[in-house]
């Protein structure tokens, strides 16, 4: 069990930074994700934390001691790679073992600690098996047993279910869950699927070009987007961002969006009136009244039934729109809707910066 | 966490550290001895072909000094020799090239071909002689010598220039037709498909579709049989003597005379013909190493 | 997947006739050529096994027959340990990788008769500078002219330097076939560079060792030129090897029927060679099914 701190971290690969001082704090036991497009750093910080790579600059420590010149065996850490990377020439219990093995732990204790790992992921039977005479889902669970059975102060996954079948995934992503229920280490996990953050996360970090765009947990994230990409990026389908502007209505603001006006979530005070951008979630708008709430006129063009609810991809003015709502067969293409929702569901964010009207400029710390 | 498994923990605090000094110290032990194998390296594989190409512009009596100097004043003399006394020298190299490039194209061309039909038709008789052309390899070639011997004299091609390229292109053209079906293999089906649909004929899809997919094996082929026949020694000891005689037979010849061999002079003819060799070589590795490992695979 | 039609068969027409012209029936012939007696191939007379028993009773024969077998061995197993050294060592990372191939590579570029004559050259024992610097260092006269043992030695090593690009390359891809993330998977759970090398490295390089070996040795077994053109199989023919010996047989004594006898034999041992280490090979990857 271990506490993580990274401060001020950064890596940089010759001239290029890529990770840009970042700050994240994992708690003791704590399930963290780490999630963002290709390229935004995360799996570089997983690494770093592993010790599979150097730490340009920065602090790291595991229940405050500095890890920094630590390899990772002396971390502790264990990981488990998106290729799973098995070592193809030995058995599914001696790849289990390998570890312990290494560190000199008894023939008898070690077998006895396979055995207990792969009782657990209920590959038992697979123990004489050679990676390649295995599927991907009961590869992916020797991978994990091996991080397991070495009881690590530090869980680190790295994309571990990205090749696997989206039935598989959602299956591994319960076992993995479930798992962290019962063992409790601390785990950091690295993705850049969204719903697997949002399922799995004590926390979730999420990261854009090696800062971090926001910190917390997954409602946070969900509920008050910190900028317009955190905004897109959590949540499917994306949230609507739509240009719009801020206007002053006597005593009151009011949003003016695609020639129609609605009143302005509470957000909006302190801001002078100017273009903002509006975001509201799909599955926030729906073709039935709410109490309380307001309407907007929008055209429908698309229809795509998803089952019990269906994609509507409307015209709101110039802008493309996307409701989720149930199904019902009511809608047809071409014609006019009224688009009902609560005004505590709309979301305002700065235009350049993209931030959230009351959100703080700084960088955030995680 | 179960029992079983908190015993076979390691606690961080017991595991034995290393200080960072002496963490660092280690790196730079570890890339200073990486340094000295590759300078060792370098050394074994250079210093004797160095040792023959700088020896040339050495004058005569410097050649065998000792120690070997580095700096010296370099002569063209062994050069200038090498083209005005050394009169069978240059011949050679004009055998040597004429046959080297004849194999080269000949084997290619034929490589393509069937290449191609090893890797998009199937048949018994393929699967069969695919195992035979890839085990005739573990034939000597000089076994091969003794039957031929008499019949190219028969047939009046002792010395020339045709017995050598049949020779050759027939000694490369089982791995080199593995070669190319390895690398046609990576051409996906649906291109010759496609071509199929456009209204190609097989040779048409061959010639125009394939081979220029297939450039790099070709390039791979091209490099092992130049640079075999370039520098091949026993069966240009065998079928040739005077009129087809190749560089390397030359060379043998003359560094094999007691007291009376003019090192300079040979010297400056071996560093001319390991040029085009060296060059051709170096300059496509890649190709070589993709050939390579194409080939292994096969094997 | 097609069947072949004409243009299939057309196609593979040159490979084929040009192979059983010039190789599969000369060495069918050979087999019949070894069963009788001949002058530099012709005036054929049948004498049944005689050839074989002469070749087989000849201490000559049996002289070249261990020279091979030393001579190869040596070869085979230091070429392949170099090369697995020069492919650890280039997997640490290559700052000019380019130039690093290309001088590896070197070797290779260059005629054996070449690689003999630097040699020779360097080694000689009263002029070259190498043969003199290991004199001055005490190690004494290294004069291989006149010592059979010495002169062997020498081969292998003109064999081996020559060599060593192409078996190099061969464990190299082996090696880089790797995936990386197996060794960083090995690191995280505590494995130092040495472990990463023996239980790792090894054991995934096994059947790039053993093609390796396999072809080596199979090529190891004509050694000619570098012999040849270092002592001519002497002095006294006591650094013949097997194809010197069928050299001299057929090409300065004109006994062609020998001579081919020699030549199947030198097959047979080359077959039984690659089989005892294909069967080897066939064993491990057997052991390896539960």
């Amino acid at each position: 069990m271990a506490e993580l701190h990274l401060t001020d971290l950064r890596k940089s690969y010759g001239a290029v930074e890529v990770v840009h001082g970042i700050d994240i704090h994992v708690a003791d036991g704590a399930f963290v994700v780490l999630v963002g497009p290709s390229g935004c750093g995360k799996s570089t910080i997983l690494r770093m934390i592993a010790g599979l790579e150097d730490i340009t600059s920065g602090m790291m420590s595991f229940d405050g001691e500095d890890v920094r010149d630590l390899t990772p065996k002396e971390r502790n850490v264990a990981m488990v790679f998106q290729d799973y990377a098995l070592y193809p020439h030995m058995s599914v219990a001696k790849n289990i073992g390998f570890g312990l093995s290494l560190a000199g732990v008894g023939r008898a204790e070690r077998e006895a600690a396979v055995l207990e790992t792969a009782r657990i992921l209920q590959i038992e039977q697979l123990l004489d098996r050679k990676p390649r005479a295995l599927s991907g889902g009961q590869r992916q669970r020797v991978a994990i047993g091996r991080a397991m059975v070495r009881s690590p102060s530090v869980f680190l996954f790295d994309e571990p279910l990205s090749n696997l079948d989206a039935k598989l995934r959602a299956e591994m992503r319960a076992q993995i869950k479930r798992l962290h229920k019962q063992l409790g280490v601390t785990s950091v996990y690295v993705t850049h699927d969204q719903l697997e953050a949002m399922t799995l996360a004590d926390k979730i970090v999420c990261l854009k070009d090696g800062y971090v765009a926001q910190a917390g947990t997954p409602h946070e994230l969900y509920r008050k987007p910190r900028t317009t990409f955190v905004a897109e990026f959590i949540g499917s389908p994306a949230m609507n961002l739509i240009p719009a502007d801020l206007v002053q209505d006597g005593a009151t603001k009011q949003i003016s969006i695609a020639g129609q006006s609605i009143v302005a979530p509470p957000e909006v005070e302190g801001r002078a009136p100017g273009p903002i951008i509006l975001g509201l979630r799909p599955e926030h708008v729906s073709d039935t009244a709410l109490p309380g709430g307001q309407t907007l006129d929008v055209d429908v063009d698309l229809l795509e039934p998803i089952g019990s609810e269906i994609l509507l991809t409307t015209q709101l003015g110039v802008h493309s729109f996307t409701i989720r709502c149930e199904d019902h067969g009511q809608f047809v293409s071409g014609a006019a809707l009224k688009a009902h929702f609560s005004t505590e569901n709309l979301h305002c964010f700065d235009p350049e910066t993209g931030l959230r009207l009351d959100a703080e400029a700084r960088e955030v710390a995680a | 966490m179960t029992e079983v498994l908190r015993s076979a923990a390691m606690p961080r605090s017991t595991v034995r550290r290393k200080a960072r000094w002496q963490r660092q110290a280690g790196r730079i032990f570890v890339a200073a001895i990486r340094q000295v194998f590759f300078l060792l390296l370098i050394v074994w594989s250079l210093v004797p072909i160095l040792f023959i190409v700088i020896s040339s512009f050495k004058r005569q009596t410097e050649i065998f000094a000792y120690p070997p100097s580095l700096f010296f004043e370099p002569t063209l003399q062994h050069y200038i020799s090498l083209w005005t006394s050394w009169d069978a020298f240059f011949p050679t190299m004009i055998n040597s090239a004429i046959i080297s490039v004849s194999a080269t194209a000949l084997t290619c061309v034929i490589c393509l071909m069937s290449g191609f039909v090893y890797s998009r038709y199937s048949s018994a008789f393929l699967g069969l002689s695919a195992v035979y052309l890839i085990a005739i390899r573990l034939l000597p070639p000089i076994v091969i010598t003794l039957p031929l011997f008499p019949v190219v004299n028969a047939l009046g091609l002792s010395d020339t220039h045709m017995v050598l390229v049949l020779l050759y292109t027939a000694f490369w053209v089982s791995i080199c037709t593995m070669i190319m079906k390895t690398f046609i293999d990576e051409i996906p089906r649906s291109i010759d498909e496609a071509a199929a649909v456009d209204g190609a004929s097989t040779l048409q899809l061959l010639w125009r579709v394939v081979a220029p997919m297939a450039l790099q094996g070709l390039a791979a082929c091209a490099i092992f049989v130049f640079v075999f026949s370039w520098n091949e020694y026993l069966f240009a000891l065998i079928f040739t003597t005077t009129d087809a005689k190749t560089t390397p037979l030359i060379i043998a010849e003359v560094m094999d005379t007691p007291a009376g061999t003019n090192w300079g002079v040979l010297f400056a003819g071996v560093t001319i013909q390991l040029i085009p060799s060296t060059l051709l070589v170096v300059l496509t590795q890649r190709y070589l190493i993709a050939g390579l490992t194409a080939g292994s695979v096969k094997g | 997947m097609r069947t072949l039609d004409r243009t299939g068969w057309a196609l593979i027409a040159p490979v084929h006739v040009l192979m059983l012209a010039v190789i599969t029936i000369p060495s069918v012939y050979v087999l019949w050529l070894s069963l009788h007696s001949s002058t530099f191939g012709s005036g054929l007379e049948w004498v049944g096994l005689d050839n074989f028993r002469e070749v087989l009773s000849d201490p000559y024969f049996w002289r070249a027959a261990r020279n091979t077998v030393l001579v190869v061995n040596a070869i085979v197993y230091v070429e392949v340990l170099l090369a697995i050294g020069i492919a650890v060592l280039f997997m640490g990372g290559l700052r000019y990788p380019k130039l690093m191939f290309a001088i590896v590579l070197m070797p290779y570029a260059i005629t054996e008769v070449v690689a003999v004559l630097t040699w020779k050259t360097l080694l000689n024992p009263g002029t070259g500078f190498i043969s003199r610097a290991i004199e001055d260092m005490g190690f004494g006269l290294i004069n291989w002219s006149i010592s059979p043992p010495l002169a062997l030695g020498v081969s292998a090593l003109i064999s081996i330097w020559y060599h060593l690009p192409f078996t190099f390359l061969l464990i190299y891809a082996g090696m880089v076939s790797i995936p990386r993330t197996v060794y960083e998977a090995a690191r995280v759970d505590g494995a130092t560079a040495w472990q990463q090398f023996w239980r790792i490295t090894l054991p995934l390089l096994v059947p790039a060792i053993l093609i390796t070996l396999i072809f080596r040795l199979v090529f190891a077994f004509r050694l000619f030129t570098e012999v040849w053109l270092l002592t001519f199989g002497g002095p006294a023919r006591l650094t013949e090897v097997v194809a010197i010996y069928l050299y001299q047989g057929a090409f300065r004594y004109g006994r062609f029927g020998e001579a081919a006898a020699t030549g199947w034999l030198m097959v047979v041992g080359s077959l039984l060679i690659a089989a005892i280490y294909l069967w080897f090979m066939h064993r491990q990857m057997r052991g390896a099914r539960p």
